[in-house]
């Protein structure tokens, strides 16, 4: 019996494919590239910022890398990170479905993906952009000579990969799932999918509008936001945090759904409170659509908005709150072991936990006004970012590299890195929250010498981020080969994904599976994680 | 007196009956207090009247006792509360019991007497004073339920008395759970002192600005702040770092010791894994949500205060280019990169930019506004200590956007006053650079009024005449516009009827005034804006 990776070797088999298996494979591919090439321009930012001289490069370069860095990352890894790799791969395991109700336009989807990469990286080959990754009007349309158009292009039709994704994972949750899943029963990745979609699918579309308008007045000097054409520079901010405020979202919701996969599988427990969590993905979905002026509280905004998107920031904090208790009253009484996705996993709760209660003091009108625009700001969407969607990205791979690949990654080195990730991320940047509000301005090229020596630990802490990073990547490529080869559920665990040989067959299940019972069915009883090898 | 007293706390009252006023209010106070309390008084208290006055009948004191019964309107008060006379050594003994002070006022035939009640045990101990001639329904029952020595009242009420205690300087039930925050929040504040008193003030660098940091072995770690929101911000900000700090080690020990507790290898108990705990989950979802909206409501107040200037501001324009800010002071005078204002003086800023969106950052002082083009955008502060601070430009501006610094250099009045002097004289003033003594604002303003022909049209002195509308008077004026709308003439309305005449026309004029969007700078606007500011109506015009 093949497996879907044994199907066929040829190239035109994995480019034309539309077995939802492979094409998350792809999205793994393609994304690890930009995300190399995000990192590299973080390297060199960091470099930079090792002394308070623009010493390494001019400014003109430092601000495209910085630039580069955050539309790489944004558009490029986070947004379909867990979505489209984890998302494809799993969705219709998880469910019990041969495939996505839409197997092409699946496929199309990584096609469009790639060519708005291709457009965005032209754009960086030709010399880059210097507009930071907002774009923010009149400087983008008006002011800047640099490669603008392309970079937007690029982000413009990568986002209609994002509807196509979303509009397919909505649809095969609907109406794909296997006899006896109920919605109730569903895990909560699954959830946090469909929460996912749901912003993907409305939100994008303000994102393409926004970008459509900054095109057509910097092409045609059509006057939407620059005040010299009778434009309005603030009316660019709304549509663009309204899209990208939720976009925040996109990036944060499938972690927490992976992290609530490992939790209960680590601690052989069902989640605690499984009905809060389901629901408080989409509360934060709802919610998080109408608290995007919280961006704004200096730029002019009337001072009434601000106090109501303030209010509605702190009520949007609530469901993640929630989902942090949950996770944590879930280990009371379990039988916890500690593989790589688990440390991750506790990783998540700790950082995102971080993250999230920063978040509250940019959510406080006065606050904000001081550390806006700082590094504080920065150092609160990477524990977002990177301390949460990174840690559980990295977690899923782990978890379902059997899954995916057919082999066990090597647990020692796991550990280890996911240990040496945690350490150089907060090294990296816990100086970064004390710098912000010490006054350092984001997007400075040089400072004054007093913010040196929190520079310099924020960069070793860099170093040792790029060496966790660059482990897995050499581990698990060589677990391809030399890793031992997988049994079908090596933790142990439930869910209909680990009910199918490692690596699944092409169309996932030999016999189409029947649910009775909810997800994370754990028991008193159930053999720990690594003892089924022995076993089956 | 005893006996009356009974197995049930009593409440005693002195008064006497013939009382032109006070005792009235006491007795009035007494039944209206007891209306709101649910005890019956008779079925779990007793209350006692006694006159002072041994003058007094019993005849007298069953009028009152009817009166009252009736104000206070529970039948079970016909037995339970008593309206009593005695001759004066009874009553002088009962007084003197209870503390209760009385003298005869013979000229006014009255009594000059204390006003309050007291709330005896069943043993007959004193177990409360109130005072005054308005008992609250809360101290009252919660004081019965002590004097009954906790045998009455609810579990709910035991929860409130350990929450709630009486405060004697105020002669409330005051909730002594405030003052356990109160001495927590005091701890934490203490704890923070504490860490701040520990961090060295770094040495300044010389060349730099002065930025006074805090510091930890040298790590930088807060900024002082130097204006008057600075310590609020700062208050704020602490109080939040120190809930957020509570909830995460909170949250970090639960990790910790389950994960240690229930390793997969250690063989502890592990029945009722899976409670149902709905209570616990309301719990952790209205908490937050309580502390969450403190802090809003608190941040926001602050908030408000940042964004709104003090009548008695003085008035900086600011402009930012790329890549410098350029300052207006009220009298003409022009600063580029540092701005010079005097301590203890609220300055508002008017802030324009020339091209694309910059921010108008300085840290010590905690505010920041950005700067939009195609508008006047308003903040102010007001610095306390005088130095030197860090200006710096906040909203990504382009290439040199790392070198749109500044500093903002605050001095004590006398020494402004003395800056501003040299400055006039024309005098050599250290550390001044790029400055351009020229005369006032609106006296520029005037020479632009004439030079671009505006006063073909608005008259010599903004006359106005019959294509254009006076301008005299104007601004901060309510102007009718043609479609029948009305706007208040301020800065933003002066600043776009320059530069997009068209936008909003006085009623009864046409739109033939010329777009002058491109021919003045921002500078040149400020001025014209001056200009026009300054042309006030004479007195008693209106």
């Amino acid at each position: 019996m093949r497996n879907y990776l044994d199907a066929d070797y040829t190239l035109r088999s994995w480019l034309l494919t539309r077995d939802h298996k492979r094409i998350g494979l792809l999205f793994l591919i393609s994304i690890t590239g930009f995300f190399v090439i995000g990192g590299l321009a973080a390297t060199v930012i960091r470099l930079e910022l090792m002394t308070p001289e623009g010493d390494v490069v001019s400014a003109d370069t430092y601000n495209k890398l910085f630039t580069m860095h955050g539309v790489v990352m944004v558009w490029f890894f986070l947004i379909p990170s867990i979505p489209n790799v984890l998302g494809n791969f799993l969705i219709p395991l998880m469910i019990g479905a041969r495939d996505l109700a839409f197997p092409r336009l699946n496929l199309a989807s990584w096609y469009i993906w790639m060519l708005g990469g291709c457009i965005t990286s032209y754009s960086l080959i030709r010399g880059g952009v210097d507009t930071g990754w907002t774009f923010y009007t009149p400087f983008s349309t008006m002011f800047s000579n640099t490669h603008v158009v392309p970079a937007v292009m690029g982000v413009f039709v990568a986002g209609f990969s994002s509807i196509l994704t979303g509009l397919n994972f909505i649809v095969t949750i609907h109406k794909m799932r296997a006899p006896g899943l109920t919605w109730h029963r569903l895990p909560l990745f699954v959830w946090t999918i469909y929460a996912t979609s749901l912003i993907l699918v409305l939100a994008t579309p303000v994102l393409a509008c926004t970008l459509g308008l900054l095109m057509l007045e910097r092409f045609f000097h059509v006057g939407v936001f620059d005040p010299k054409l009778g434009g309005d520079p603030l009316l660019f901010q709304h549509l663009f945090w309204f899209y990208s405020h939720p976009a925040v979202y996109i990036m944060i919701l499938p972690g927490m759904g992976v992290t609530s996969e490992l939790i209960t599988c680590f601690s052989r427990k069902p989640l605690f409170g499984y009905t809060a969590v389901c629901y408080s993905s989409l509360a934060i979905a709802i919610v998080g659509f109408i608290v995007w002026g919280h961006h704004m509280f200096v730029s002019g905004q009337a001072v009434y908005a601000s106090l109501v998107f303030s209010l509605l920031s702190f009520i949007v904090a609530i469901p993640s709150a929630i989902k942090v208790f949950n996770w944590t009253a879930t280990l009371y009484k379990g039988r916890i072991t500690f593989h790589t996705p688990m440390l991750y996993a506790l990783g998540f709760i700790g950082l995102f936990s971080i993250g999230g209660l920063t978040g509250l003091f940019l959510a406080s009108l006065a606050i904000d006004v001081h550390v806006h625009d700082t590094y504080f700001v920065i150092a609160h969407f990477h524990y977002i970012m990177v301390g949460g969607m990174v840690s559980a990205y990295l977690g899923g791979i782990h978890f379902w590299w059997p899954k995916i690949s057919g082999r066990m990654y090597p647990e020692g080195w796991g550990r280890f890195a996911a240990i040496l990730l945690f350490f150089g991320f907060n090294l990296t940047f816990f100086p970064q929250f004390i710098l912000g509000y010490l006054g350092m301005p984001r997007r400075y090229h040089e400072y004054p010498p007093e913010f040196q020596v929190l520079n310099v630990m924020s960069s070793l802490g860099a170093t040792i981020l790029a060496a966790g990073y660059l482990l897995p990547l050499c581990y698990l490529t060589w677990s391809l080969k030399y890793g031992r080869v997988a049994p079908p559920n090596p933790w142990n665990a439930t869910g209909l994904e680990w009910q199918t040989p490692s690596p699944p067959p092409p169309h996932n299940f030999e016999v189409m599976p029947t649910v009775t019972e909810g997800a994370y069915a754990y028991t008193v009883n159930s053999p720990l994680p690594g003892e089924v090898s022995h076993n089956v | 007196m005893g006996q009356l007293l009974g197995d049930k706390p009593t409440l005693l009252v002195l008064a006497y009956y013939g009382c032109p006023n006070l005792c009235t209010q006491v007795l009035n106070g007494v039944a209206d207090g007891l209306r709101l309390v649910a005890f019956n008084a008779g079925d779990t208290f007793n209350v006692i009247t006694v006159s002072i006055d041994p003058r007094e009948q019993p005849r007298l004191a069953a009028t009152k006792k009817k009166v009252y019964l009736k104000r206070y309107g529970r039948p079970s008060a016909e037995k339970g509360w008593r309206f009593l006379t005695g001759n004066a050594t009874q009553v002088a003994r009962l007084a003197e019991a209870i503390g209760f002070r009385y003298e005869y006022d013979a000229d006014s035939d009255q009594y000059i007497h204390a006003s309050g009640i007291t709330l005896l045990t069943p043993k007959g101990k004193i177990a409360r004073y109130f005072f005054g001639t308005r008992f609250g329904a809360r101290d009252l029952r919660l004081g019965l339920i002590e004097a009954a020595e906790h045998r009455i009242g609810t579990l709910l009420d035991e929860v409130l008395l350990l929450c709630y205690h009486y405060d004697p300087s105020v002669g409330r039930y005051g909730p002594a759970i405030q003052s356990v925050t109160r001495w927590f929040a005091v701890l934490t504040l203490l704890a923070l002192g504490l860490l701040l008193n520990f961090l060295r003030e770094k040495k300044a660098d010389r060349r730099a600005p002065r930025e006074r940091l805090w510091s930890f072995l040298g790590f930088p770690l807060f900024p002082a702040g130097a204006s008057t929101v600075s310590g609020d911000v700062d208050l704020v900000f602490l109080s939040l770092l120190a809930l957020c700090l509570f909830t995460l080690l909170g949250m970090f020990f639960a990790l910790l010791y389950f994960s240690v507790r229930y390793r997969a290898g250690n063989n502890t108990s592990r029945e009722n894994s899976n409670p149902r705990a709905t209570v616990l989950e309301i719990a952790w979802t209205l908490t937050p949500f309580a502390f969450f909206v403190t802090i809003f409501i608190w941040a926001g107040h602050i908030f408000f205060v940042m964004n709104t200037p003090p009548p008695n501001a003085l008035e900086v324009y600011v402009i930012g280019k790329q890549w410098m800010w350029k300052f207006q002071h009220p009298d003409g005078e022009r600063e580029i990169n540092e701005l010079h204002i005097p301590i203890g003086q609220p300055i508002r800023l008017t802030l324009a930019s020339e091209d694309v969106i910059h921010s108008f950052f300085v840290p010590a002082f905690r505010i920041k506004h950005d700067v939009v083009p195609g508008r006047y955008m308003t903040t102010w502060f007001e610095a306390t200590t005088a130095g030197e601070y860090h200006l710096f430009c906040t909203q990504y501006c382009s290439t040199a956007h790392a070198k749109m610094r500044g500093r903002i250099i605050a001095m004590e009045p006398d020494r402004y006053a003395s800056w501003l002097q040299g400055i006039r004289s024309g005098g050599v003033v250290p550390n001044l650079s790029a400055l351009n003594p020229l005369s006032a604002l609106p006296a520029r303003g005037r020479k632009l009024f004439v030079s671009l022909g505006c006063v073909a049209c608005h008259g010599v002195g903004g006359k106005g005449s019959n294509v254009a509308p006076t301008l005299r008077g104007v601004f901060g004026r309510r102007v009718k516009l043609g479609d029948g709308t009305t706007v208040v003439a301020d800065d933003n309305y002066l600043r776009e009827s320059i530069l997009l005449p068209a936008a909003k026309i006085v009623q009864g004029y046409s739109p033939s005034m010329p777009s002058f969007q491109g021919r003045v700078s921002e500078s040149d606007l400020v001025d014209l804006v001056s200009y026009i500011k300054s042309l006030k109506l004479a007195q008693g015009a209106r």
